[in-house]
């Protein structure tokens, strides 16, 4: 038996049809799954020149990525009666005595890599902020309790807490 | 405070305020004080098993562990001390056959991080703390972290404690169970009840 022409162009048709579905099907299992959608919108993007421009930036950035600084509150404690009621404690000695004994617990490098200073450091109070780079959080906290004596006295450095800014750690000193 | 401390507790207890402590455990104590809102209880450390069982029962028992011959009567442990205390020296002990015979005994491990700044300073590296470190992290033993202090000024703030032990290789979650859940688990098993 041999097929008429209508039955061959609806067969062809349908096997047209079935075959548009299965592609649109499989774009969009594709775009879904293996989110290529991003990447064409990143494309699409691409092609203006100042989306370009950001695009670039934008990857440059995440190269070089900025190592954030923070900026830890302290208390010295000192108590006992060795201690002369005259006794002030300077600046340098105390962010000396907190670097000392950093170096003796992590190393020269990791000093120079962790970037502390004492920003400020109230005598009266005996409370300061100390600014650092915050990959390094636990080992300035580590440090801050291996710290002995300060001066030739005996002394307990207290962490009181870790902010974002200066601003924030000066309203907290003073709270 | 550990190691007969003879400091007056009025000091102890301001300074353990300010530094956030609730609860303390001082050796030489006769019964629990209740001193600026810090509770502090008794405690015993021996190496000798005989003498722990004479002690009271609402006192914090610890066995003293200072070389690995001290875990030889390990068994005999069970049902006497509350938890094993590593010195100075034991920080240093070289198989992890005796940090199984630890392991053995099921109760919670104490060390002191005033013995750990002085066992870095006379040999740098600890073998014993690695062993005792990686089984912590797989999770088979209990860790308890203290200052380890004998006076008021040796006392260490909690988040020192927690830092330290993050640089030493243990995992942030079992750090700070080994100031606060640990503890207060063995002080609740001593009747005292965690504040």
């Amino acid at each position: 038996m041999v097929p008429d022409s209508t039955s061959i162009t609806a067969l062809v048709f349908l096997s047209l049809v079935l075959a548009l579905v299965a592609i649109l099907v499989s774009i969009f299992l594709i775009v879904r799954y293996m989110s290529i959608a991003k990447h064409l919108k990143l494309i699409s993007e691409a092609l203006s020149g100042k989306a370009l421009k950001r695009f670039v930036k934008a990857i440059e950035e995440r190269k070089s990525k900025k190592i954030r600084k923070r900026y830890l509150i302290f208390e010295i404690l000192i108590y006992g009666n060795e201690v002369n009621p005259q006794y002030s404690m300077e600046r340098a000695k105390v962010e000396g005595a907190i670097k000392e004994s950093f170096r003796e617990l992590f190393g020269s490098l990791a000093l120079s890599r962790s970037g502390i200073s004492l920003v400020y450091f109230n005598v009266k109070d005996m409370k300061g902020v100390l600014r650092f780079k915050a990959p390094y959080r636990t080992k300035i906290i580590t440090a801050l309790g291996y710290v002995k004596e300060i001066n030739g006295v005996r002394v307990i450095v207290v962490p009181l807490g870790i902010s974002g800014t200066l601003k924030k750690a000066l309203s907290k000193l003073r709270k | 405070m550990r190691y007969g401390s003879t400091e007056k507790l009025d000091k102890v207890a301001l300074i353990a305020k300010k530094l956030g402590y609730r609860i303390m455990c001082v050796e030489g104590l006769s019964k629990s004080l209740l001193l600026s809102d810090v509770l502090f209880i008794p405690r015993k450390t021996s190496s000798d098993i005989n003498e722990l069982l004479k002690i009271k029962r609402n006192t914090l028992k610890v066995y003293l562990i200072n070389s690995p011959s001290d875990l030889k009567s390990y068994p005999r442990l069970r049902g006497v001390a509350a938890l094993v205390c590593l010195s100075c020296k034991a920080l240093n002990v070289r198989t992890p056959k005796h940090v199984e015979r630890l392991v053995a005994l099921g109760l919670p491990i104490e060390v002191a991080i005033r013995d750990i700044y002085k066992a870095l300073k006379e040999r740098g590296y600890l073998r014993g703390l690695d062993h005792l470190i990686s089984t912590v992290e797989s999770g088979k033993v209990e860790l308890i972290a203290c200052s380890g202090a004998s006076k008021h000024l040796e006392l260490l703030h909690p988040k020192v404690i927690i830092s330290t032990l993050i640089e030493l290789g243990v995992d942030e979650v079992n750090a700070l169970k080994a100031v606060t859940s640990a503890p207060a688990k063995v002080i609740r098993g001593l009747e005292y009840g965690a504040r």
